[in-house]
């Protein structure tokens, strides 16, 4: 597989013989803020954020979804509609790509395959775009994502000069491509140098096997309150997070007719674990923070081999009382040195 | 002085003399125009207080949960101020047991650094209410060119338009309760929206489901919110939540003189009537 290159001022053009075919999900700018949303024109997209405000997840799995319809009279159900065309996003940045990825691994992990989430998934095609310059709360590099390539995109470009570079993953990405004309090797060697010269920061944050380390032993360690202090228990972060996947599961009836949905919920609520017997095993906000953190850096790792951060920053950067994640792994490290 | 040192300063002279068990401010953020609330309990840390134009929240929804640790002194904007007198009168904290360290403010930016923002360029208070220590000197704020008021803006529409408005708004929100959670006058223990027994609204981000929520939280704060706009600035999709506030606000000064933040002795709005009260079924 070739790979290709698309001029700048082509862009709207290609994004339009998409649309055809399938429906167009890219950044596009709402409200003073850029959105992954569905797009009726190419000329919508707009490229010039840094990264959207929420993550792509929505797109596979929708926060608010109907799994039924229901009828107790009838005792009977019935399927939602579900839209056959095919689904683009273009436009993907390396954190939301690697999300992605997680999702992947989460719904469809052995046995529990999750059958919402896999029809749009499967159904769908990845186009990555480069992020040229990290935002001040990002931090992917950390966990050692290229912000110029990803695995899992079908297609991804790199932008520079007047052109993309479009790196071609897949077959099913080659075909969108495949009037395109072909990478010259001059400019494969730039994209690599690009990428060489936005080499990434060195972090202060303890390294991730250390981290497996400090989490394991500071499970009840005082630190947990002290950074919960601040946090007010909305669940901003964990909406905007790529890899966040809690939901909740209600019924909304009418008399006897209704539907079961399932609705995205987040650990940051107090009431996310109260039982129906009215007992809460986390009720305290040090008990919360350390369940979303350690699920990140230590359950999900154990579970499907991958930490389920991909360095976003996005829960930092919305985050009311500025909890910086970034922090967060600092001051653990710190009370973990303090201790030892 | 600055208002910074002077802050620093005072925080100091309570802790060193015990009069106070611990002082919420406001702290150095992670990024440029960012800070972040902090509970400073040594002399030692006091360094670590800042103030600036990017103290975005209300930080005296900390107290109620606080209270337990003793008095505790607190950094507080003129309009948070106010909210902590509708505390007061709710018998949420004592008056004994808080100590206002207030200023004259200079208004809040946004994080571009230049734009003040829409809740601050509103505000017609720069001096809070009441105090224990005040800093700074009031001056008129400087207001962004052109400055539109949302709200006459809002009311000034046809009521189709307004709704089509109104749920646009509505449809920004995901539902996150970020809103609910930086207002200290959300303080209830168990808010109607996470009731399930009878559930009261859908749980997702049906729009109407949405409105419900802002609704009843707009009407839940009748007389009780201090207009500190910590609500909006708390919003991560940028609703503007603020045209149902303020018309509640204005609704209860005409129909009720009642302003609320203002006197800490007077009686809380909803508990309180009038035998010459014009509604018959008062009496
Ligand atoms: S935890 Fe924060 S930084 Fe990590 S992926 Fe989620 S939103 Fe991004
Ligand atoms: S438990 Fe918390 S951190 Fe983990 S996926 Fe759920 S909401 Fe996110
Ligand atoms: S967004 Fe911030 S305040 Fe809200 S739950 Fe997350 S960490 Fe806490
Ligand atoms: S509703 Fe908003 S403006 Fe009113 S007191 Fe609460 S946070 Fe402040
Ligand atoms: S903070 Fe904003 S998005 Fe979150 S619930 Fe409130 S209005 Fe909606």
């Amino acid at each position: 597989m070739k790979d290709k290159i698309l001029l700048k001022e082509n862009l709207v053009s290609f994004g339009n013989s998409l649309i055809e075919q399938y429906r167009l999900i890219a950044p596009v700018k709402s409200n003073g803020f850029s959105l992954y949303k569905p797009v009726g024109n190419a000329s919508e997209i707009c490229l010039d954020y840094l990264r959207p405000l929420k993550s792509a997840k929505e797109i596979f799995f929708p926060q608010n979804e109907t799994l039924f319809f229901f009828n107790k009279k009838t005792q009977k159900i019935a399927e939602p509609a579900y839209d056959k065309k095919p689904t683009i996003l273009f436009g993907a940045v390396a954190c939301d790509l690697a999300g992605i990825a997680a999702q992947d691994r989460l719904f469809s992990a052995g046995a529990y395959l999750d059958s919402y989430y896999l029809k749009r998934r499967r159904n769908s095609i990845l186009i990555g775009m480069a992020c040229p310059e990290p935002g001040e709360m990002c931090f992917c590099g950390f966990f050692g994502i290229d912000r110029f390539a990803s695995d899992i995109a079908d297609l991804f470009f790199t932008p520079f000069s007047d052109k993309y570079y479009i790196k071609v993953n897949t077959e099913a990405g080659a075909r969108l491509v495949e009037s395109l004309p072909d990478a010259a090797a001059a400019d494969a060697k730039t994209v690599e140098r690009l990428r060489c010269e936005n080499a990434e920061p060195k972090w202060d944050i303890p390294p991730l096997d250390e981290l497996a380390r400090m989490l394991a032993e500071g499970f009840e360690a005082d630190v947990w309150d002290e950074i919960a202090q601040k946090c007010i228990g909305c669940a901003a972060c964990t909406f905007v997070c790529p890899t966040c996947h809690c939901f909740d599961i209600t019924d909304e009836a009418k008399g006897e007719i209704g539907r079961r949905v399932r609705t995205w919920d987040g650990c940051m609520f107090p009431k996310f674990t109260l039982h129906a017997s009215g007992h809460n095993p986390r009720t305290k906000g040090g008990q919360r923070m350390r369940q979303r953190i350690l699920h990140k850096f230590s359950y999900f790792k154990d579970n499907q081999g991958v930490v389920s951060c991909t360095g976003c920053g996005r829960c930092a950067e919305i985050c009311p009382v500025n909890v910086d994640i970034r922090e967060v792994l600092k001051q653990l490290g710190e009370a973990c040195e303090r201790k030892s | 002085m600055d208002i910074q040192s002077e802050i620093q300063k005072i925080a100091a002279r309570l802790l060193k003399n015990k009069e106070v068990a611990m002082v919420i401010g406001y702290g150095a953020g992670s990024a440029p125009n960012r800070t972040a609330p902090v509970f400073i309990d040594k002399e030692k840390d006091v360094g670590k207080l800042v103030f600036n134009r990017f103290c975005v929240n209300n930080l005296s929804l900390y107290l109620p949960r606080l209270k337990e640790k003793g008095k505790i002194a607190i950094v507080a904007k003129p309009c948070d101020v106010r909210t902590i007198v509708c505390l007061i009168q709710e018998k949420q904290i004592e008056r004994d047991k808080v100590h206002i360290i207030s200023f004259a403010c200079p208004g809040l930016l946004e994080k571009d650094g230049k734009t003040l923002f829409a809740s601050c360029a509103e505000c017609a208070v720069t001096l809070p209410p009441v105090y224990d220590t005040l800093s700074g000197e009031a001056k008129e704020m400087e207001r962004n060119e052109p400055f539109t008021d949302r709200v006459a803006d809002f009311f000034s529409k046809m009521p189709a338009e307004r709704w089509e408005m109104f749920k646009a708004e509505m449809e920004k929100c995901i539902r996150c309760y970020a809103c609910r959670n930086a207002c200290p006058m959300c303080y209830c223990e168990e808010c109607f929206v996470e009731r399930s027994l009878p559930r009261w609204i859908g749980e997702g981000s049906e729009v109407t489901d949405t409105m419900i929520f802002h609704i009843v939280r707009a009407i839940h704060t009748a007389g009780r919110c201090g207009e500190c706009g910590a609500c909006a600035r708390a919003c991560p999709m940028d609703v503007n939540l603020a045209p149902l506030a303020k018309q509640i606000r204005e609704d209860m000064l005409n129909l009720f003189h009642h302003q609320a933040g203002v006197d800490p002795n007077a009686p809380a709005a909803l508990e309180t009537f009038k035998p010459d009260d014009y509604n018959d079924f008062i009496k």
